[in-house]
């Protein structure tokens, strides 16, 4: 034959798809039209001086085998896998709704592993993979100060903080910023926010333009400019109504009314989640914490194009150096640049890649589970699938049922599965551990979707291919045709409670890892105060507003540590 | 069911005999086994249903269509007809075929 041009290509395409859906008419169809050849086929014998049973007789013969027409027929029309494979999908279906004692347990084992694995690997993507909400995150580093006499790193103090901004060459720009709470009354009701005070840089550096509005001014980083202040989604959102109206408006902070300038994107979560607004960073002349040995500023930069890690810190060094040799009573002495994304993931990455290699682990014994069940049950078909075998079944075919076997079962356990990632990314979002960074990130997106799909997949064919390829064995087809065997030899039985053990062993690994996990971020994260604070207590009592026919006392909050 | 796969010579051949055979008009698939029959002089000896894949196969390429009609005893036949397709591919088969009858020819006459 001839090759076909594009055109007879499509045609021929739609010819098959049109045969694969009309798959019934088209056997109709040629019923009737055998019955009319064999009819005329009749009444040309007969007018050609036959007897009538002669006639349809020799019609018969002349016409050959129906049944082989009928097959020939079946395969010109090019839909011969497919017609098989809807065939398997069927039988498949019946099977496995005839056995929900084997189907049920085999869709739930299948539901953890994939689900279990998914979410691990989800968990690990965002955490450790995913880029930074920010534009060229891998440029942003965060500056900690070494002193002297000391291991430990140190934030900075505003003054040696403005050398850094003011000397640096080797950043685009410089910010710093401190966590604070304040009272930010609302219709007559004070509500405690936490905030953050961050100096007008921070925002162009870290490339997040305002929803609404515009970010802070240098000329507002000056004390009695600075009431003015940038408000998060979430807040802006659930007090405010979302409201396009309220830049410009006044709002109560600490007392003091402040005017809205700006609302920041929901994906703007500046230093952490749970940042509600934002406040400039202004020093009165002479504030105590304006000094060079108050180091409270956490510091952020964004590197220039194409600049190292080590070359940053080599250029802060020298305003470290200067400073020293400036004020000799100065304890920095060194500077240390991390990258933001190391710093936020901080000492979680092989303790992820742990669990990661843990959940592939589980995966592969929920697979080799499955296979066992499977295995199991097949064991009892033997003599169905010998049976098939006898009467004509290539192996390749046997193999191919089988096979749509587990992918059918593997694609209900993804479903179950992907439900199980949805339930655990929740869970992890919500109530889950606050230690582990970014875990407000974590999103059920199409990458997550697509790698349970192809998790399913593998797990699929690893459990289907198994059975599959033992069982049609060549010896094993030809002494099936004698004899049945329920279940397989007691070495296979043990096997198969090794592996049942093994996952329920991983799993519960995989549980104290997490849980371990948790526990040492929660040890790292607690810092020591410098003071026992034990049998400590502290107490916190807002007013609900200044003008209230209260006794007199001055605005804000009042704190007091008893201890006992 | 074992495939014969020595056949495809052969329903190539078929293929292009009932191309050729709807050449001279539309026709339901026992006229077209005569009109085979009738011009060959009855040389072919297959049966006459595996018309009817040959014509499912070059139905699915569009060589050819398929209408409901009726016979001249008023009984409900499908009719096949040429598509403009299948006329150029009866054209391009004829010519090859007669290539390679051709070159056979050369070969067995040459002594």
């Amino acid at each position: 034959m001839s090759v076909m041009p594009p055109s007879t290509w499509l045609a021929e395409l739609r010819g098959r798809l049109r045969a694969l859906f009309r798959r019934g008419a088209l056997e109709r169809d040629l019923a009737d039209e055998i019955r009319l050849h064999l009819e005329m086929e009749t009444e040309a014998n007969i007018r050609r001086g036959m007897a009538p049973d002669e006639a349809r007789r020799a019609a018969r013969i002349a016409f050959g085998g129906v049944e082989r027409v009928r097959e020939d027929h079946r395969d010109a029309r090019g839909t011969r896998l497919l017609d098989d494979a809807l065939a398997d999908l069927r039988y498949a279906v019946r099977w496995l709704a005839r056995s929900p004692a084997f189907t049920l347990p085999a869709i739930l084992t299948l539901a953890l592993g994939v689900g279990g694995a998914t979410a691990v690997v989800c968990v690990v993507d965002g955490v450790l993979l995913r880029p930074l909400p920010y534009p060229e995150a891998d440029r942003l580093a965060v500056v900690w100060s070494l002193m002297r006499e000391e291991t430990q790193s140190w934030n900075s103090s505003p003054p040696d903080f403005r050398a850094f901004r003011d000397g640096a060459r080797s950043f685009e720009g410089l910010g710093a910023y401190y966590d604070v709470a304040a009272n930010l009354m609302l219709a007559g009701d004070p509500v405690r926010v936490s905030a953050a005070r961050a100096t007008a840089g921070m925002f162009p550096l870290l490339g997040v333009p305002p929803l609404l509005g515009r970010a802070f001014r240098t000329d507002e980083e000056v004390a009695g400019a600075d009431q003015v202040v940038l408000l998060s989604h979430a807040l802006w959102r659930d007090r405010f109504g979302g409201s396009p109206g309220v830049v410009g408006s006044s709002v109560t902070l600490d007392g003091t009314p402040h005017t809205v300038v700006g609302v920041m994107p929901a994906s703007f979560r500046f230093p952490d989640r749970t940042a509600e607004l934002w406040l400039p960073m202004a020093f009165a002349p002479g504030d105590v914490r304006d000094t060079r040995g108050n180091y409270f500023l956490n510091v952020v930069g964004r590197l220039g194009p194409g600049v190292s890690i080590d070359r940053a810190r080599a250029d802060l060094d020298r305003i470290a150096a200067r400073i020293a040799a400036d004020d000799p009573d100065a304890s920095l002495r060194a500077t240390d640049v991390v990258p933001l994304h190391e710093e936020v993931v901080g000492d979680t990455r092989p303790a992820l890649l742990l669990l990661l290699g843990a959940a592939g682990l589980l995966l592969a014994i929920t697979c080799a589970n499955v296979a066992g069940l499977l295995l199991a049950r097949a064991a009892g078909r033997r003599r169905e699938l010998a049976m098939r075998a006898g009467l004509g079944a290539t192996r390749p075919r046997l193999v191919r049922q089988l096979l749509t076997e587990g992918l059918l079962l593997s694609a209900g356990g993804g479903a179950a599965g992907i439900a199980v990632t949805w339930l655990a990314l929740q869970w992890m979002r919500t109530s889950g551990p606050r230690d582990l960074p970014r875990m407000d990130e974590l999103a059920l997106d199409g990458r997550v979707l697509g790698l349970a799909l192809a998790i399913t997949v593998v797990t699929g064919v690893a459990f289907g291919l198994m059975p599959a390829l033992r069982l049609t064995r060549g010896e094993d087809l030809g002494e099936l045709r004698g004899g049945v065997r329920l279940s397989g030899p007691a070495g296979h039985r043990r096997l198969r409670r090794v592996l049942v053990g093994g996952q329920v062993a991983l799993a519960l690994v995989l549980l104290v890892g997490s849980g371990l996990l948790l526990r040492s971020f929660v040890a790292m994260t607690r810092v020591d105060p410098g003071s026992a604070a034990s049998r400590m207590s502290c107490s916190r009592e807002w007013r609900p507003s200044p003008t209230s026919n209260r006794p007199r006392s001055p605005p804000g909050s009042r704190s007091g540590v008893a201890s006992g | 069911m074992p495939r014969d796969t020595s056949s495809d010579v052969l329903q190539g051949t078929l293929d292009l005999l009932v191309l050729k055979s709807l050449a001279l008009g539309p026709m339901h698939g026992w006229g077209i086994a005569q009109r085979i029959q009738d011009l060959s002089r009855s040389a072919f000896d297959v049966g006459q249903g595996s018309i009817y894949p040959a014509l499912m196969r070059l139905e699915r390429r569009g060589w050819i269509a398929a209408d409901w009609g009726t016979t001249e005893n008023n009984r409900r036949a499908r009719y096949y007809r040429l598509t403009p397709t299948g006329q150029r591919q009866l054209r391009q088969e004829t010519e090859s075929w007669r290539k390679y009858a051709h070159a056979v020819e050369l070969v067995l006459r040459a002594t």
